[in-house]
Order: structure tokens, then sequence, then C-alpha cells
């Protein structure tokens, strides 16, 4: 005992000694505006923002186009020291929600581990990570992410990330609060998956956590591949000031969740102007078939499919590659997608063809420097059923600073 | 109403079991980082890294590494945030080194222009390059990296397009250094430092 005291004592004075590093700073500085920025360089501030003309092409009906500033983040971050820093965001959707996209504390515990606590990004697909609008080709983002990594998903919770560099990894895992699966009525649907349960650290209700990881490897030049995965079950308002010993009230609030499982894989490669992506996300449910009879309406049950899928590849190649003297870039690029929301269903849903989607976008991503693009495209989609292709065209500015 | 649950006790408020094992959890975190706390860790300007690399580049057999600009030195009014080298051997000199921190910041909080030396920031990654005498770029490797994104930088088979390099503005990023998506703070972070370091050993060799 006295020894581990002793072994402990020693160690905190050698954490303390090494604590103290001399002053080496020697140099005077050319610019002198940086001086003038507050509290030597703690305090950061950055954002990016995305204004979209969306317009659906018809040639029997008369369809109004959308002209909307999707959305407009301020990134403030600042660094307690150099083990602790806030990382926050704030964006602006549809030029009025306000919602915090992210906000949280880290602490580097050692070079490979931080520790991370507050509203973080869930590390499912690439957009969610990287959604500045100069990273990714086309105006909208591509309908996968949407529909099955939910992008912009976050959640408040606790966990680790780093660089594990000897092994060229990078990982987090984080545990963290759920999606709403049943709020007075179901929020999971064939249609809407399971993006409306969404609870974007607002006053979320929390009956069961969730875990959420990825792993990226980027050991080969120019590729970075990725592997995400989520498991939990939804929450359900039905265990608010539930009795245990109410069985069969239990029983409902049980049929009212169901458990999700999520995989995804993502690459991204780029070399000598050429880049390529692909992501592949599957979501199985479990007990979705007692989530469908419990969350009927009248007569007609609900639609959520057991297993939902999505993937998408993209191709593009950036022209002015080839012209030494500009740093504008023109890259034309073409995507390919396609996403089921009822992969397998289970007893009483019936699949509806409906929900069994592909989409064609093709444009040009027109970039300015490397923060500033204009961006255009059309994009093809179709149902399984539909007789003929649904078309639409974007155009979109974006910057991020 | 519906029969049977295929959950067993289904969803449920975090229980007395998790809460207790949440606050162990917590409670040994906080000691972890009492035991362990924040120490400031300098620059390693001499990683092993460095001497293997150059065994690799400049044959095995024994070599003297002299330090021709120690760190935080200023030259030409900046301070340099690394070391230069010579490696000689038995007289010849083999080639020269600089090993040294680039101060990285969060994408998208890049805005607000960062003192160089400011030592608040956890978004840095250090590397080495080694010179031929001819003061051409033989070797580019990353040996830390602790920034949040752009860790895709470190990947040998990337760095390799440095080799050759012989100084004036030929790096140019899209052009002869292919870009990586979601890394753009790291690629111009190293290639500005490659372009200012090797600027710099040619003035004081």
């Amino acid at each position: 005992m006295k020894t581990q005291l002793l072994t402990i004592i020693m160690i905190l004075c050698a954490g303390l000694v090494q604590a103290q590093q001399p002053d080496t700073i020697t140099g005077t500085y050319k610019n002198t505006a940086e001086q003038m920025i507050s509290s030597s360089g703690k305090l950061g501030i950055g954002g990016y923002g995305e204004v979209h003309y969306n317009q659906p092409l018809g040639k029997n009906q008369y369809q109004p186009g959308t002209l909307d500033v999707h959305r407009m983040v301020l990134f403030v971050g600042y660094n307690f020291s150099s083990k602790t820093q806030f990382v926050s965001e704030v964006e602006v959707e549809y030029a009025k929600e306000i919602w915090i996209e992210q906000a949280f504390l880290q602490q580097k515990l050692h070079k490979y581990v931080n520790l991370r606590a507050g509203l973080l990004l869930v590390p499912m697909g690439i957009i969610n990570e990287y959604h500045e609008p100069g990273t990714f080709n086309g105006v909208e983002r591509p309908v996968i992410d949407n529909k099955l990594a939910l992008s912009t998903w976050r959640d408040i919770g606790l966990g680790f990330t780093g660089t594990v560099l000897p092994f060229s990894l990078k990982y987090q895992v984080y545990i963290m609060g759920g999606l709403s699966g049943y709020d007075t009525k179901a929020v999971f649907s064939a249609d809407k998956g399971l993006r409306e349960g969404r609870q974007k650290g607002s006053k979320a209700y929390v009956t069961s956590p969730a875990f959420s990881g990825k792993i990226e490897y980027f050991g080969l030049r120019n590729l970075n591949i990725g592997l995400s995965g989520y498991v939990g079950k939804s929450q359900s308002k039905l265990f608010v000031k539930l009795n245990k010993d109410s069985a069969e009230l239990v029983r409902d609030a049980d049929s009212s969740v169901v458990g999700i499982s999520m995989v995804g894989v993502d690459f991204r490669y780029a070399v000598k102007g050429f880049e390529a992506r692909g992501q592949f996300y599957y979501n199985y449910l479990s007990n979705t078939s007692q989530y469908n009879l419990f969350t009927r309406s009248g007569e007609k049950n609900n639609d959520l499919g057991r297993a939902m899928i999505g993937y998408y590849a993209e191709v593009g190649y950036n022209l002015f590659r080839l012209l030494p003297k500009t740093r504008l870039e023109l890259i034309p690029f073409v995507r390919y997608e396609f996403y089921n929301m009822q992969q397998s269903v289970e007893e009483p849903v019936i699949r509806n063809q409906i929900y069994e989607n592909t989409m064609i976008t093709a444009g040009l991503t027109f970039k300015l420097n490397r923060y500033a693009v204009f961006k255009t495209d059309f994009q093809f989609y179709k149902a399984a059923g539909d007789p003929s292709w649904s078309k639409v065209m974007n155009m979109g500015v974006g910057v991020m600073f | 109403m519906v029969e049977g649950n295929e959950h067993g006790c289904g969803g449920h408020v975090l229980n007395k079991s998790t809460m207790n094992s949440l606050t162990i959890f917590l409670v040994g975190w906080f000691v972890f980082l009492g035991i362990f706390p924040a120490t400031e860790r300098g620059i390693d300007t001499d990683p092993k890294r460095l001497d293997k690399e150059i065994a690799f580049r400049f044959g095995n057999g024994i070599f003297n590494k002299t330090v021709i600009v120690p760190r935080n030195e200023t030259l030409e009014g900046e301070v340099v945030q690394g070391r230069y080298y010579r490696i000689e051997r038995h007289d010849t000199i083999l080639g020269y080194a600089y090993a040294g921190r680039v101060k990285s910041c969060r994408k998208d909080g890049c805005s607000i222009p960062r003192s160089m030396t400011a030592d608040e920031t956890s978004e840095f990654f250090d590397y080495f390059m080694l010179f031929n005498p001819k003061l051409e770029v033989v070797s580019v490797v990353v040996y830390n990296y602790e920034a949040t994104h752009g860790q895709e930088i470190t990947a040998r088979g990337w760095l390799r397009q440095f080799i050759g390099y012989n100084g004036g503005t030929g790096l140019k990023v899209g052009k002869n250094v292919d870009a990586i998506s979601g890394a753009t703070i790291s690629v111009y972070g190293i290639v500005d430092d490659i372009v200012t370091k090797s600027a710099l050993l040619r003035k004081i060799i």
C-alpha cells in the first residue's frame, strides 16, 4: 500500500515537472495583424453556407422551383490549452430554423486518444462528417446520406477518438442518446425511414443508449476507407413514468420500440485530378412486425421495413488540372444511387415498389478556390414501378471559411 | 394489443446497475486524468524514425547528425518550429534534414489567423524531410499526427510525390500535388511548410 502511494506521488511529481516548459519564444513576427486577434489564437471562427435553387422539370404540370438558403453554419471553437478544446457549430436551416450541429469538449489524453463529450456527429457516412459544400459534388447531398445515414445526424454522448499513426487508422467510438421511435404516435415509417427520430440534442429523452463507431484506414495513397456501425434501440415515450409492474403497459411500450443495427462502408479516392467515392449502407431493424401493428392508424398498418439498403458510386475529373496557371477547378461528375427502404419486410407489411428508388445525378462543380464553389446538376430519379424518370435541375452556391 | 415480446425487458431508463457502472467509469477516468495530468509535450525533433530513415536513404553505417539550426531560432524574421541537421559520415556530407511541427487548425475554424507559435493548439502534426547534398528532397515522413482531420497526408505513397523537389514554387496542389478531399488544410499546410523550409535551408547553407 505504501509503495503504491509512493509510486502515485512520484508519477504526479513527474507530471508536474514536465508541465514546466521554458519560454522558448525568441522571435518577433512579421504579421502584426495576427497579434491583434484575441487571446493568442485560442478562439477559432469559421463556417460554411449553401444557397440552393431546385427546379423540378415536368411536362404536363406546372412545377414551381424552390429557392432556399439551405443552411448557414457558424463554427466557434476555443482552445483552452493545447490539450483541451471546445468545438461548436450553430446552424441556420432554411433561413429560419436554428439548430446546434456540434457542441463538445475534447480532451487529449494521449497522442492516440482524445476524450469527447457533448453534442457529437454520429460517425455514419462520409457526409455526416465532411459536409462542407466544397467537399462533395452535387448541389444536394447524396440521397443515401439523407435517408439511411440520416445526415446531419448528431446526438449527445461521450466517447473517444484518435489517429493511430503506426497503423494508419483513425477511430471514433461513442455512447450516445438514441432515435425516438414513438412519441404519441409512430415516428418511423417506410417513407421517412428513421430520419424523423433524430432528436438533435434538443430536450432529447433517452430510454436506452446507443453505440456508434467508425474506423478509417488511410495507409494507401490517395484512398480513405471507412467502416461505420451503429447499434441501439429506439426510444419510446411510452416508457415515461411507466410502472414496471403493469405487465400490459410494459408490453405495449416494448411494441413501440425497434432494435436498430446499421453498418456502412465508404471510400474516397483521388489521384491526379480524378476522384471517385462510394458508399454502401445497410440498416436492419428488429421487432418491426410488432411496431407496425402497434402503430397502425385505423385499419391501416404502418409499413416500416425490416431492412433498408442504399449505395452510391460517383466519379469526377478536374478538367482544369491540365491548365497550370489557374487555381480554378471545373469538375464534371456523375453519380449513381440506389436505395430501398423496404429491402425486406416482416408481416403484415407488403413491399411497395414506391420505396425502391434509383437516382442518377450528372453535373458540374466549379471551384473558384479551395473554399468557394458554384454547383449545378441534373437529377433523374425513378421508383421501381414508375413508367418514366422524373427530372430536377439544381443550382447552388457554397462557401466555407 | 400485441402478443408476445421479442425484447425481454425492452427499453428502460438507465437502471441502477448501468448508473453504477457509469459512475465507476467516470470516477476512474478522473483519477486517470489526475495521475496523468495534461502535460506539455514538446516537439520531438529527434525522433527515432529520423535515424531509421537516414539509414534507409543514405545507407547503413555510422553517421553524425549535427544540429545546424536549433528549434525556435529566428531566421529571416520567422521563428522556425523545428530543427535543421547536417548529416555526415567520415567528413563526407550525406545530406541535410529538417524536423518540425506544422500547426494546423480545425476545418472550418481557420478564419482567424493564428500566431505561428501559439502553443495553445491541439491541431498539429510533426514531420521531417531529408535532403541530399544538392538540397533536393529525398524523403518526407510524417511521424506524429494529432490533428482531428487530414490524416490522409501521412500515407507514404502520397508523400512520395515530394521526392525530387528542389526548391522554387514548383509545388501546386491540384496540379502536380494530388489534393485530398476532406484534408485540404493539412495538404496546404504541409506543402507550404515543405516550400518554406526548403527555401530557408538554401539560405543557410
